[in-house]
């Protein structure tokens, strides 16, 4: 993996949050979502930014939504994992775990 | 309901990319409904606020493009700016050939423009110019034309300073000369009494002292260079002068200020200014009324004052300065302003300010254009002609899909390239070679300059666009418009048959040849008058001007005693300094001649060339038959058959011709006077103001080393002002030289231009034409028949072009040459076979080389395919 496909610390955060909505993650509902797991409170502005970066880079994909009663009729537009997406948060998530498995258990020895 | 702050909505609708509106506004929309419901409308509505703020990023914001296709086009232009400068160092040889061509016409343009644009704002630099008005009248001349004098009513100034409120001040200059001592220098010069206005409202520049000194009336003000000649290193500040004036009154003056160097744009440069208020006291007019005209008279106007107005208040001393002066009847009076006065300065009769007459500034401003258009017309062959090598990279590309527009753009991005290149070397050109040159034939330095800085963007602007068009456009919509089936298909040829290069071509070499002939022409002309025979025998010949009877005695007496003089004697007139216009009568005839009055052994002693008769008789007893020599104009104009014994008559005074000599230069300018009629006549002693010594051979130099240290003897108050008869006419011969010069080196340019052209569409001509030469080589033609072909089409044009050149070039030099020039050097062949050879030599040298290799052309290379 080259150095410009790494994800930055809120990418990460918010591909997984769009991978676990499943289909249902736009704007407002990957902010509360992180809002309500993490406590973080983003401006939605950001989570815009982030969005769209991660699009360009093609680990996320888009459609607009249908029209509704809500947001004055605005659609929403609605992100998912692409594959790629898939595959970057899996290479992530398993050196993270290779790394945490190798941190002795001296804590537990102390506390034990 | 509850709706979100209005400007915020507005703000949002306004920045954000419309792409993107729907999924932003909806986002924000839908918080802000969650807000109100959670904390109330007034922290919602903060809140959505700040968030429409924040949205305002970069990659929110719309543009009239969007990011990849203006990166795009930018790549494009870096990749043509790329592909430009490759093709110029691939083709070094015609790029530089074009952009040399051009960078030489565009320094002379920039060289001539500066010049040109210096002249246009002469005197612009004072702060209050545009309020600075001269009053000039216009006078019935005797054949009925008006014209217009510098001269005006010495009291009109004062009158309509008392009663005109919107005059806010007046000054007038009145010239004079005098005999100006320091210590022991003493010369004549010009001086200058002006009112104090003239240093008040006048910026210029002070080297010590101030404006206001002119208020005291035993000041004088001095220039810079009058400083140098006077006090050299001492402190010119409160040195006293005295100032002889021709009435012999003496005063003596107080340097009150020194004046620096005149800018190169000051066109009124006086050397020594003395209040006004001296003027009547030293008495040189008998009276000093509305007949008594001063030089000029300059009015400062109130702000926003109308001249026309203004001067339609003046009309009343019309009537007033007629009444007192009826010989010089004004009919008008015009008010013109200093910003003008030097453009304008020609149609004045003596004016105080000195500029030159506009004609040469035309005549040079239409030199510049030609040249330059001369180099674009190179620069449009050459520049086709050089897109045959990149016939296919055209074809290629639109069949790769490029359009027209594509290929026109690509090529003119490439030309205007080149354009740049040479408008820099041309200003590098012009800076470091012909501003220098250009300042060295000329009498003044002007500096590497515009007016404004509005100019200067203007001029830029200006050649870029115009040179750029010329020259970039039609290449670069020529070559791209070819069908790609054509010219692989090898159909598309051009260079060879192309008509319209063949007419830029021809356009080139007729400038050439105009500007070579008239060039020549009028360098023989100059040549002729430079060489006119002076009729006279200058050598060793050395005269003094005296003011009095004893100054003259004392002189007598210095000559009878110095070993080195070999004769000496008075005269009244001399030539090159002193002679008078008379009308002189013969019978009925009468005519206008020059008249020189000498001792009788003037004559011998100039060894004028005696035709027939004698000189004048010694003896000047017999008042009743005074005897005079004259030259031949007066024989041809009077039309006299036999000349001698005749008797002519000045008013009452009768005199008889003795004698007939050649035609002699009595004037300095002789190029622009027309030689006159003239005779010598004796003079008795008492009118003697000329000292003539003639030395013995070579010792002239010595001889006035004496004669000047004898002078400060006997004339302490006078200066020694002497002419060596040799040098008199050294500054025309300079001026001659340098009309020869310039004129000399735009015609240089100008082949050399032509040259280029000629140098540039043959090579690619034969470089394109190299199997052609080299089948016929197998086929058996000799060198000289493959070099025949290769020039015959060139060879044609040269002949036209000499044709129409040549003719057009005589006829518009014998305009100028007549109208500057009274007396022409007779018409002559030698400039056109000059001219010709000259032509025919440098355009031989510049194509020898290519047909050579044309002639020389190896057949196995060109022929072999592979």
């Amino acid at each position: 993996m080259s150095k410009g496909e790494h994800l930055g610390e809120l990418e990460e955060l918010i591909l997984l949050t769009v991978g676990s909505l499943n289909n249902e993650a736009y704007g407002v509902s990957i902010m509360d979502e992180i809002k309500k797991l993490s406590g973080r409170d983003l401006n939605v502005s950001a989570v815009h930014a982030v969005l769209k970066r991660l699009e360009t880079k093609g680990y996320l994909n888009s459609w607009m939504g249908g029209a509704t009663q809500e947001r004055g009729g605005r659609r929403k537009r609605y992100f998912s994992l692409t594959a790629s997406g898939k595959s970057v948060l899996d290479y992530s998530m398993s050196y993270r775990m290779k790394l945490y498995n190798n941190i002795p258990d001296i804590s537990f020895k102390f506390s034990s | 309901m509850i709706n979100p702050p209005k400007w915020a909505q507005r703000f949002l609708k306004w920045y954000c990319n419309p792409q993107l509106l729907e999924e932003i506004e909806g986002d924000i929309y839908e918080l802000f409904d969650r807000r109100i419901d959670e904390k109330g409308p007034s922290f919602a509505r903060k809140r959505f606020a700040w968030d429409v703020i924040r949205f305002c990023r970069w990659s929110n914001i719309k543009r009239s493009k969007t990011n990849n296709q203006r990166s795009n086009s930018i790549i494009m232009l870096t990749n043509y700016l790329q592909v430009g400068f490759r093709n110029i160092t691939r083709n070094w040889l015609t790029s530089s050939i074009n952009i040399l061509g051009l960078a030489l016409a565009l320094g002379c343009l920039i060289t001539l423009f500066i010049f040109i644009d210096m002249q246009q704002n002469m005197d612009r630099y004072h702060s209050n110019a545009a309020n600075i008005y001269q009053i000039v009248n216009k006078v019935r001349n005797d054949d009925g034309n008006l014209s217009t004098w510098g001269d005006s009513p010495i009291e009109l100034g004062p009158t309509i300073l008392a009663n005109h409120p919107q005059a806010v001040d007046i000054f007038r200059i009145e010239q004079q000369t005098a005999n100006v001592k320091y210590e022991d220098k003493v010369f004549q010069e010009n001086l200058n009494f002006v009112d104090p206005g003239y240093l008040n409202n006048l910026d210029y520049d002070f080297l010590s002292g101030d404006h206001k000194t002119l208020e005291n009336r035993d000041h004088v003000v001095i220039s810079y260079y009058m400083a140098e000649k006077y006090f050299a290193d001492e402190d010119p500040i409160g040195k006293q002068i005295t100032m002889k004036f021709y009435n012999s009154k003496v005063k003596t003056f107080t340097v009150g200020a020194v004046l620096d160097k005149y800018r190169y744009n000051t066109s009124i440069r006086l050397d020594f200014m003395i209040p006004m208020a001296n003027f009547e006291e030293i008495g040189m007019a008998k009276k000093l009324d509305w007949a008594y005209l001063t030089d000029a008279t300059f009015v400062v106007l109130q702000d926003g004052t109308d001249p026309n107005e203004f001067k339609s208040e003046l009309l009343q001393y019309i009537e007033v300065q007629n009444s007192f002066d009826p010989e010089w009847i004004i009919e008008d009076f015009e008010l013109i302003s200093l910003n003008e006065l030097s453009q304008r300065n020609f149609e004045i009769n003596s004016p105080v300010a000195g500029s030159s007459h506009p004609s040469g500034r035309i005549a040079l401003g239409v030199i510049a254009i030609l040249l330059t258009l001369l180099a674009c017309f190179n620069y449009m062959n050459i520049s086709v002609a050089s897109s045959t090598k990149r016939l296919k990279e055209i074809a290629l590309r639109k069949v790769m899909g490029s359009n027209r527009s594509g290929i026109a753009i690509q090529f003119l991005f490439e030309n205007l390239l080149q354009v740049i290149i040479a408008i820099l070397l041309g200003c590098i050109i012009s800076y470091f070679l012909f501003m220098p040159g250009f300042n060295s034939v000329l009498p003044f330095t002007i500096p590497f300059k515009f007016a404004s800085i509005y100019t200067m963007i203007a001029f830029f602007l200006g050649i870029f666009l115009f040179v750029g068009i010329i020259s970039s456009l039609y290449p670069s919509l020529y070559v791209s418009k070819f069908q790609p089936v054509n010219i692989f298909k090898g159909k598309t040829r051009f260079g060879s048959k192309n008509l319209f290069s063949k007419i830029l071509l021809g356009f080139q070499l007729t400038v050439a040849f105009i500007t070579v002939v008239s060039g020549f022409l009028f360098a023989y002309n100059a040549m002729h008058l430079k060489n006119t025979a002076w009729g006279y025998n200058a050598e060793d010949i050395l005269s003094v001007r005296v003011n009095d009877q004893s100054q003259f005695s004392a002189l007598r007496e210095f000559a009878d005693n110095h070993p080195d003089v070999a004769q000496m004697i008075g005269a009244s007139d001399n030539f090159t300094q002193d002679y008078g216009a008379y009308s002189i009568k013969y019978l009925e005839k009468d005519i206008r001649s020059i008249v020189l009055g000498a001792a009788p052994e003037y004559a011998e002693l100039m060894q004028l060339k005696l035709i027939e008769g004698r000189f004048a008789n010694r003896d000047l007893e017999d008042e009743s038959n005074m005897e005079v020599i004259i030259n031949e104009q007066m024989v041809s104009k009077l039309n006299l058959s036999d000349p001698l014994g005749k008797r002519i008559s000045i008013d009452s005074d009768i005199y008889t011709i003795v004698g007939v000599v050649e035609d002699f230069q009595y004037h300095l300018w002789i190029a622009y006077e027309p030689l006159l009629p003239a005779m010598i006549c004796v003079n008795p002693k008492e009118e003697y103001h000329y000292a003539i010594f003639k030395s013995t051979p070579g010792t002239i130099d010595r001889l006035d080393a004496s004669i000047n240290e004898y002078w400060s003897n006997i004339a302490p108050n006078d200066p020694y002002d002497r002419v060596i008869q040799m040098d008199a006419y050294d500054e025309y011969l300079r001026e001659m030289d340098s009309n020869i010069m310039i004129i000399g080196f735009i015609s240089l340019i100008a082949v050399v231009l032509a040259s280029l052209g000629l140098f540039g569409l043959l090579s690619f001509n034969i470089q394109s034409r190299l199997k052609e030469f080299s089948v016929r080589k197998i086929l058996g033609a000799e060198l000289l028949q493959i070099i025949t072909v290769a020039s015959r089409q060139y060879f044609w044009i040269v002949i036209i072009a000499f044709f129409l050149g040549a003719p057009l070039g005589y006829f518009l030099i014998n305009q100028m040459i007549v109208s500057i020039y009274p007396d022409p050097a007779p018409a002559s062949a030698t400039p056109f076979i000059v001219a010709i050879l000259i032509m025919v030599l440098t355009l031989s040298l510049s194509i020898i080389g290519q047909l050579l290799k044309a002639g020389k052309v190896n057949p196995v290379e060109n022929l072999r395919h592979e």
